[in-house]
Protein backbone atom coordinates (compact mmCIF):
# COMPACT_ATOMS: atom_id res chain seq x y z
CA UNK A 1 0.00 0.00 0.00
CA UNK A 2 1.51 3.49 -1.05
CA UNK A 3 1.47 6.51 1.64
CA UNK A 4 2.60 9.34 0.48
CA UNK A 5 4.47 11.96 1.51
CA UNK A 6 3.07 14.80 3.94
CA UNK A 7 3.45 18.15 2.79
CA UNK A 8 7.06 19.93 2.86
CA UNK A 9 6.63 23.33 2.22
CA UNK A 10 9.99 24.83 3.57
CA UNK A 11 8.09 28.41 3.58
CA UNK A 12 4.79 28.60 5.56
CA UNK A 13 1.98 29.03 3.46
CA UNK A 14 3.18 28.20 0.56
CA UNK A 15 0.88 27.06 -2.26
CA UNK A 16 1.39 23.42 -2.92
CA UNK A 17 2.29 22.61 -6.12
CA UNK A 18 2.45 19.09 -6.83
CA UNK A 19 5.15 17.11 -5.52
CA UNK A 20 6.65 13.44 -5.46
CA UNK A 21 4.01 11.21 -3.52
CA UNK A 22 1.02 13.07 -4.10
CA UNK A 23 -0.03 10.31 -7.06
CA UNK A 24 0.46 6.32 -6.37
CA UNK A 25 2.73 4.68 -8.92
CA UNK A 26 1.31 1.75 -10.80
CA UNK A 27 1.21 -0.55 -7.95
CA UNK A 28 1.83 -3.58 -10.60
CA UNK A 29 5.46 -2.83 -10.48
CA UNK A 30 5.32 -1.20 -7.03
CA UNK A 31 8.15 -2.61 -5.01
CA UNK A 32 6.80 -4.36 -1.39
CA UNK A 33 7.96 -2.50 1.92
CA UNK A 34 7.05 0.69 0.75
CA UNK A 35 6.81 3.27 3.03
CA UNK A 36 6.32 7.36 4.17
CA UNK A 37 9.17 9.59 4.64
CA UNK A 38 8.10 10.73 7.48
CA UNK A 39 8.38 14.36 8.75
CA UNK A 40 10.54 14.73 11.71
CA UNK A 41 9.09 14.67 15.03
CA UNK A 42 8.23 17.69 16.82
CA UNK A 43 10.71 19.38 19.13
CA UNK A 44 9.71 18.17 22.88
CA UNK A 45 9.12 14.49 21.16
CA UNK A 46 12.47 14.54 19.80
CA UNK A 47 14.40 15.68 22.99
CA UNK A 48 12.56 12.56 24.89
CA UNK A 49 13.54 10.34 21.68
CA UNK A 50 17.07 11.68 21.70
CA UNK A 51 17.36 11.08 26.06
CA UNK A 52 16.61 7.67 25.89
CA UNK A 53 18.64 6.55 22.39
CA UNK A 54 21.53 7.86 24.40
CA UNK A 55 20.72 5.44 27.12
CA UNK A 56 20.39 2.76 24.39
CA UNK A 57 16.51 1.80 24.77
CA UNK A 58 15.20 -0.41 22.19
CA UNK A 59 12.01 1.95 21.04
CA UNK A 60 13.90 5.10 20.54
CA UNK A 61 16.02 3.45 18.40
CA UNK A 62 13.29 1.55 16.78
CA UNK A 63 11.62 4.94 15.83
CA UNK A 64 14.65 6.39 14.99
CA UNK A 65 15.45 3.74 12.15
CA UNK A 66 12.05 3.43 11.10
CA UNK A 67 12.17 7.21 10.94
CA UNK A 68 15.15 7.19 9.01
CA UNK A 69 16.54 4.03 6.93
CA UNK A 70 14.21 4.23 4.22
CA UNK A 71 15.67 7.57 3.46
CA UNK A 72 19.21 6.69 4.37
CA UNK A 73 18.75 3.59 2.13
CA UNK A 74 17.37 5.39 -1.01
CA UNK A 75 20.64 7.54 -0.96
CA UNK A 76 22.89 4.71 -0.52
CA UNK A 77 20.61 2.30 -3.40
CA UNK A 78 21.17 5.91 -5.89
CA UNK A 79 24.97 4.66 -5.87
CA UNK A 80 24.40 1.34 -6.84
CA UNK A 81 26.57 0.11 -3.94
CA UNK A 82 25.44 -3.35 -3.92
CA UNK A 83 25.28 -4.04 -0.66
CA UNK A 84 22.99 -1.35 0.35
CA UNK A 85 21.75 -2.87 3.58
CA UNK A 86 24.97 -4.04 4.71
CA UNK A 87 26.45 -0.75 5.00
CA UNK A 88 23.41 1.00 6.54
CA UNK A 89 23.74 -1.56 9.19
CA UNK A 90 27.35 0.49 9.34
CA UNK A 91 25.43 3.54 9.13
CA UNK A 92 23.90 2.98 12.20
CA UNK A 93 25.79 1.68 14.48
CA UNK A 94 28.61 4.70 14.25
CA UNK A 95 24.94 6.93 14.80
CA UNK A 96 24.85 4.38 17.86
CA UNK A 97 28.23 5.34 19.05
CA UNK A 98 28.64 8.92 18.51
CA UNK A 99 24.88 10.05 19.86
CA UNK A 100 26.39 11.17 23.18
CA UNK A 101 27.93 13.98 20.98
CA UNK A 102 25.48 15.48 18.71
CA UNK A 103 22.81 18.23 20.38
CA UNK A 104 20.07 19.70 18.16
CA UNK A 105 16.62 19.36 16.85
CA UNK A 106 15.39 16.57 14.65
CA UNK A 107 16.41 18.15 11.46
CA UNK A 108 19.89 18.83 12.42
CA UNK A 109 19.84 15.08 13.32
CA UNK A 110 19.13 13.60 9.94
CA UNK A 111 21.83 15.89 8.43
CA UNK A 112 23.96 14.70 10.68
CA UNK A 113 23.10 10.98 10.04
CA UNK A 114 23.09 11.87 6.17
CA UNK A 115 26.53 13.23 6.75
CA UNK A 116 28.06 9.70 8.68
CA UNK A 117 26.06 8.16 5.78
CA UNK A 118 27.82 10.21 3.03
CA UNK A 119 31.10 9.27 4.40
CA UNK A 120 30.24 5.46 4.41
CA UNK A 121 28.74 5.98 0.78
CA UNK A 122 32.43 7.56 0.12
CA UNK A 123 34.32 4.38 1.94
CA UNK A 124 32.65 1.50 0.08
CA UNK A 125 32.84 3.25 -3.36
CA UNK A 126 36.66 3.43 -3.43
CA UNK A 127 36.56 0.30 -1.51
CA UNK A 128 34.46 -1.75 -4.78
CA UNK A 129 36.57 0.59 -6.72
CA UNK A 130 40.07 -0.88 -5.41
CA UNK A 131 39.03 -4.35 -5.32
CA UNK A 132 37.29 -3.88 -8.74
CA UNK A 133 34.29 -5.62 -8.17
CA UNK A 134 31.64 -6.39 -10.94
CA UNK A 135 28.45 -4.84 -11.21
CA UNK A 136 26.32 -7.38 -10.24
CA UNK A 137 22.83 -6.93 -8.35
CA UNK A 138 23.02 -9.16 -5.95
CA UNK A 139 19.71 -8.54 -4.89
CA UNK A 140 18.19 -9.50 -7.87
CA UNK A 141 20.67 -12.70 -7.77
CA UNK A 142 18.91 -13.10 -4.20
CA UNK A 143 15.48 -12.92 -5.42
CA UNK A 144 15.69 -15.20 -7.64
CA UNK A 145 17.08 -17.88 -5.30
CA UNK A 146 14.35 -16.88 -3.10
CA UNK A 147 11.84 -17.88 -5.32
CA UNK A 148 9.62 -14.80 -4.78
CA UNK A 149 7.82 -13.07 -7.46
CA UNK A 150 10.84 -12.95 -9.97
CA UNK A 151 9.41 -11.64 -12.95
CA UNK A 152 8.26 -8.37 -10.65
CA UNK A 153 11.61 -8.21 -9.10
CA UNK A 154 13.44 -8.58 -12.08
CA UNK A 155 10.90 -5.63 -13.71
CA UNK A 156 11.56 -3.16 -10.79
CA UNK A 157 14.91 -3.46 -10.95
CA UNK A 158 15.26 -2.71 -14.51
CA UNK A 159 12.77 -0.16 -14.32
CA UNK A 160 15.47 1.43 -11.36
CA UNK A 161 17.96 0.90 -13.36
CA UNK A 162 16.56 2.86 -16.22
CA UNK A 163 16.14 5.70 -13.67
CA UNK A 164 19.86 5.65 -12.21
CA UNK A 165 21.29 5.76 -15.21
CA UNK A 166 19.33 8.70 -16.43
CA UNK A 167 20.97 10.20 -12.94
CA UNK A 168 24.78 9.32 -14.64
CA UNK A 169 24.04 12.00 -17.16
CA UNK A 170 25.07 14.36 -14.04
CA UNK A 171 27.56 15.60 -12.73
CA UNK A 172 28.20 13.28 -9.51
CA UNK A 173 27.62 16.45 -7.49
CA UNK A 174 24.16 17.65 -9.00
CA UNK A 175 23.03 13.69 -8.78
CA UNK A 176 24.01 13.27 -5.12
CA UNK A 177 21.92 16.66 -4.59
CA UNK A 178 19.17 15.34 -6.39
CA UNK A 179 18.68 12.11 -5.20
CA UNK A 180 19.37 14.30 -1.21
CA UNK A 181 16.50 16.64 -2.60
CA UNK A 182 14.38 15.03 -4.39
CA UNK A 183 14.27 11.66 -2.82
CA UNK A 184 15.52 11.54 0.70
CA UNK A 185 13.38 14.55 1.24
CA UNK A 186 15.93 16.52 2.72
CA UNK A 187 16.30 20.42 3.14
CA UNK A 188 18.69 22.48 0.96
CA UNK A 189 19.78 23.53 4.55
CA UNK A 190 20.14 19.71 5.47
CA UNK A 191 21.54 18.88 2.06
CA UNK A 192 24.26 21.56 2.72
CA UNK A 193 24.71 20.42 6.22
CA UNK A 194 25.00 16.69 4.82
CA UNK A 195 27.39 17.56 2.06
CA UNK A 196 29.77 19.95 3.81
CA UNK A 197 28.25 23.13 1.32
CA UNK A 198 26.61 26.00 1.52
CA UNK A 199 23.30 26.62 1.19
CA UNK A 200 23.56 28.36 -2.03
CA UNK A 201 25.55 25.74 -3.75
CA UNK A 202 23.23 23.22 -3.28
CA UNK A 203 20.21 25.23 -4.57
CA UNK A 204 22.78 25.97 -7.73
CA UNK A 205 23.67 22.01 -8.13
CA UNK A 206 20.14 21.58 -7.86
CA UNK A 207 18.72 23.98 -10.18
CA UNK A 208 21.58 22.82 -12.71
CA UNK A 209 20.72 18.87 -12.50
CA UNK A 210 16.87 19.67 -13.33
CA UNK A 211 17.42 21.48 -16.13
CA UNK A 212 19.53 19.01 -17.55
CA UNK A 213 17.42 16.12 -15.87
CA UNK A 214 14.50 17.99 -17.97
CA UNK A 215 16.45 18.41 -21.21
CA UNK A 216 17.19 14.56 -21.06
CA UNK A 217 13.49 13.76 -20.75
CA UNK A 218 12.17 15.74 -22.93
CA UNK A 219 14.23 14.73 -25.74
CA UNK A 220 14.04 11.30 -25.14
CA UNK A 221 9.88 11.90 -25.12
CA UNK A 222 10.40 13.63 -28.53
CA UNK A 223 12.07 10.60 -29.81
CA UNK A 224 9.96 7.26 -27.91
CA UNK A 225 6.96 8.95 -27.98
CA UNK A 226 5.67 6.74 -24.80
CA UNK A 227 6.59 7.52 -21.82
CA UNK A 228 9.51 4.50 -20.38
CA UNK A 229 8.64 4.60 -17.07
CA UNK A 230 5.83 2.54 -17.13
CA UNK A 231 5.85 -1.16 -17.05
CA UNK B 1 14.55 27.32 -1.65
CA UNK B 2 11.43 25.36 -1.94
CA UNK B 3 11.48 21.59 -3.36
CA UNK B 4 10.56 22.38 -7.28
CA UNK B 5 7.39 22.01 -9.09
CA UNK B 6 7.13 19.52 -11.00
CA UNK B 7 5.22 20.74 -14.12
CA UNK B 8 6.04 18.10 -16.20
CA UNK B 9 4.17 15.17 -15.61
CA UNK B 10 7.07 13.41 -17.30
CA UNK B 11 9.37 14.97 -14.58
CA UNK B 12 7.18 14.31 -11.84
CA UNK B 13 6.58 10.75 -12.58
CA UNK B 14 10.66 10.38 -12.69
CA UNK B 15 10.99 11.40 -9.66
CA UNK B 16 7.96 9.99 -7.73
CA UNK B 17 9.20 6.42 -9.31
CA UNK B 18 12.71 6.97 -8.28
CA UNK B 19 11.78 7.51 -4.58
CA UNK B 20 9.40 4.73 -5.02
CA UNK B 21 12.02 1.99 -6.08
CA UNK B 22 14.84 3.81 -3.91
CA UNK B 23 13.50 4.60 -0.61
CA UNK B 24 12.23 1.25 0.53
CA UNK B 25 12.50 -0.11 3.85
CA UNK B 26 14.56 -2.83 5.05
CA UNK B 27 12.38 -6.41 5.86
CA UNK B 28 11.66 -7.03 9.41
CA UNK B 29 14.36 -9.15 10.29
CA UNK B 30 16.48 -6.80 9.29
CA UNK B 31 15.12 -4.06 10.93
CA UNK B 32 14.51 -5.96 14.32
CA UNK B 33 18.33 -6.93 14.07
CA UNK B 34 19.74 -3.54 13.09
CA UNK B 35 17.76 -1.72 15.93
CA UNK B 36 19.08 -4.26 18.93
CA UNK B 37 22.66 -3.73 17.66
CA UNK B 38 22.24 0.11 17.45
CA UNK B 39 20.93 0.11 20.62
CA UNK B 40 23.27 -2.28 22.53
CA UNK B 41 25.60 0.02 20.60
CA UNK B 42 24.42 2.71 22.38
CA UNK B 43 24.12 1.33 25.71
CA UNK B 44 28.21 0.29 25.81
CA UNK B 45 28.92 3.99 24.35
CA UNK B 46 26.94 5.47 27.23
CA UNK B 47 27.89 3.10 29.76
CA UNK B 48 31.61 3.20 28.51
CA UNK B 49 31.88 7.33 28.76
CA UNK B 50 30.53 7.12 32.53
CA UNK B 51 33.27 4.80 33.19
CA UNK B 52 35.68 7.14 31.98
CA UNK B 53 34.00 9.89 33.78
CA UNK B 54 33.80 8.33 37.12
CA UNK B 55 37.93 7.12 36.66
CA UNK B 56 38.17 10.72 36.20
CA UNK B 57 36.54 11.89 39.31
CA UNK B 58 38.47 8.83 40.74
CA UNK B 59 41.93 10.37 40.11
CA UNK B 60 41.20 13.70 40.95
CA UNK B 61 40.11 13.05 44.62
CA UNK B 62 43.28 10.72 45.24
CA UNK B 63 45.40 13.92 44.03
CA UNK B 64 43.41 15.91 46.26
CA UNK B 65 43.40 13.49 48.77
CA UNK B 66 47.14 14.02 48.44
CA UNK B 67 47.19 17.96 48.50
CA UNK B 68 45.46 18.13 51.88
CA UNK B 69 47.11 18.53 54.82
CA UNK B 70 46.80 15.05 56.05
CA UNK B 71 47.81 13.94 52.74
CA UNK B 72 51.63 16.00 53.62
CA UNK B 73 51.90 14.00 56.69
CA UNK B 74 51.41 10.86 55.07
CA UNK B 75 53.58 11.65 52.29
CA UNK B 76 56.61 12.50 54.95
CA UNK B 77 56.12 9.29 55.94
CA UNK B 78 56.43 7.58 52.58
CA UNK B 79 59.80 5.36 51.97
CA UNK B 80 62.23 7.16 50.66
CA UNK B 81 61.63 6.99 46.77
CA UNK B 82 58.27 7.04 47.04
CA UNK B 83 58.29 10.14 48.68
CA UNK B 84 60.44 11.33 46.09
CA UNK B 85 57.93 10.91 43.69
CA UNK B 86 55.46 12.92 45.19
CA UNK B 87 57.91 15.53 46.00
CA UNK B 88 58.59 16.08 42.68
CA UNK B 89 54.93 15.93 41.38
CA UNK B 90 53.99 18.22 44.04
CA UNK B 91 56.76 20.69 43.27
CA UNK B 92 55.16 20.57 39.42
CA UNK B 93 51.48 22.11 40.78
CA UNK B 94 50.49 25.63 40.60
CA UNK B 95 49.74 25.73 44.12
CA UNK B 96 52.62 24.88 46.19
CA UNK B 97 52.56 22.14 48.45
CA UNK B 98 54.86 21.36 51.27
CA UNK B 99 55.66 17.82 50.12
CA UNK B 100 59.41 17.22 51.92
CA UNK B 101 62.08 15.38 49.91
CA UNK B 102 63.34 11.97 51.68
CA UNK B 103 66.74 13.56 52.12
CA UNK B 104 65.92 17.03 52.78
CA UNK B 105 66.81 18.39 56.44
CA UNK B 106 65.05 21.33 56.49
CA UNK B 107 61.74 19.42 56.30
CA UNK B 108 58.16 21.54 57.77
CA UNK B 109 57.78 18.20 59.82
CA UNK B 110 59.02 17.80 63.08
CA UNK B 111 62.69 17.01 63.09
CA UNK B 112 62.16 13.34 64.94
CA UNK B 113 59.48 12.06 62.22
CA UNK B 114 61.49 13.40 59.23
CA UNK B 115 65.06 11.47 60.51
CA UNK B 116 62.95 8.11 62.02
CA UNK B 117 60.44 8.04 59.30
CA UNK B 118 61.75 9.03 56.08
CA UNK B 119 64.88 6.60 56.48
CA UNK B 120 67.23 10.10 57.07
CA UNK B 121 70.26 10.00 58.88
CA UNK B 122 70.27 11.01 62.55
CA UNK B 123 72.90 13.63 61.73
CA UNK B 124 71.42 16.49 59.90
CA UNK B 125 74.05 18.97 59.39
CA UNK B 126 73.37 22.59 60.40
CA UNK B 127 72.82 25.28 58.49
CA UNK B 128 76.61 27.38 57.97
CA UNK B 129 74.71 30.84 57.07
CA UNK B 130 72.79 31.62 60.12
CA UNK B 131 70.93 33.93 57.96
CA UNK B 132 69.14 30.87 56.59
CA UNK B 133 65.50 30.66 57.27
CA UNK B 134 64.15 27.46 59.30
CA UNK B 135 62.94 26.07 56.46
CA UNK B 136 66.68 25.36 54.79
CA UNK B 137 65.48 26.67 51.93
CA UNK B 138 67.82 29.83 50.65
CA UNK B 139 65.99 32.79 48.42
CA UNK B 140 68.35 34.18 46.22
CA UNK B 141 69.30 37.62 47.83
CA UNK B 142 70.08 35.46 51.01
CA UNK B 143 72.14 33.03 49.05
CA UNK B 144 73.76 35.75 47.33
CA UNK B 145 74.63 37.32 50.85
CA UNK B 146 75.22 33.64 52.08
CA UNK B 147 78.62 33.43 49.49
CA UNK B 148 79.13 37.56 49.54
CA UNK B 149 77.21 37.61 46.43
CA UNK B 150 76.26 40.69 44.61
CA UNK B 151 75.05 42.81 47.79
CA UNK B 152 77.80 42.07 49.21
CA UNK B 153 80.06 43.37 46.65
CA UNK B 154 82.37 40.45 46.93
CA UNK B 155 84.30 39.66 43.46
CA UNK B 156 84.86 35.99 44.49
CA UNK B 157 80.75 36.00 45.46
CA UNK B 158 80.31 37.74 42.19
CA UNK B 159 82.48 35.54 40.18
CA UNK B 160 80.90 32.69 41.88
CA UNK B 161 77.36 34.01 41.25
CA UNK B 162 78.50 34.55 37.50
CA UNK B 163 79.70 31.15 37.22
CA UNK B 164 76.80 29.19 38.45
CA UNK B 165 74.55 31.92 36.38
CA UNK B 166 76.29 31.16 32.85
CA UNK B 167 76.20 27.58 33.54
CA UNK B 168 72.57 27.31 34.25
CA UNK B 169 71.75 29.82 31.00
CA UNK B 170 74.33 28.04 28.08
CA UNK B 171 74.31 24.94 28.90
CA UNK B 172 71.05 23.47 30.69
CA UNK B 173 72.84 19.61 30.67
CA UNK B 174 75.29 21.01 32.78
CA UNK B 175 76.02 18.22 35.55
CA UNK B 176 77.33 18.95 39.04
CA UNK B 177 80.56 18.48 39.25
CA UNK B 178 82.19 17.00 42.41
CA UNK B 179 83.39 21.09 43.75
CA UNK B 180 79.73 22.17 42.88
CA UNK B 181 78.51 19.50 44.75
CA UNK B 182 80.90 20.31 47.78
CA UNK B 183 80.08 23.96 47.53
CA UNK B 184 76.25 23.04 48.20
CA UNK B 185 76.42 20.53 50.07
CA UNK B 186 78.57 23.21 53.10
CA UNK B 187 75.59 25.38 52.55
CA UNK B 188 73.34 23.02 53.56
CA UNK B 189 71.65 22.50 49.91
CA UNK B 190 71.08 19.33 47.77
CA UNK B 191 71.40 20.09 44.18
CA UNK B 192 67.18 19.86 43.43
CA UNK B 193 67.10 23.19 45.82
CA UNK B 194 70.03 24.87 43.66
CA UNK B 195 68.08 24.18 40.36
Amino acid sequence: MWVGLGPRSESPGQTESRHVGDTPPDTASAPPNQVSLQTPPGNPEWQRVLRSARRGHDDAWDLIYRWLAPQVLGYLRSARLGDEEDVLGDVFLDVARRIGEFAGDAAGFRAWVFTIARARRVDEIRRRVRRREDRFDTQEHEVLLAGTDVEAEVLGGLILDDLLSDLEHLTEDQAEVLVLRMVSDLTAREVAEATGRTVGSVEQLQHRALVALRDLLRTRKELSGPNDYQA
Amino acid sequence: MSRPEHEDPTEFEFFSDLQTRLCVAPNENVTRVQVARAAATARTASVSGRGHMWRTVLVALCVCSVLSTSGVAIAGRLPGPLQLMVADAARLLPVPVPIPYPDDPSSDLPISVAASDTGATDEIPAPTNPETTTAGTVDLPEEEMAIGGRDGRSPEGNAELERRDHRYSVDPSYETTRDDRDFLEENGRSERDDR
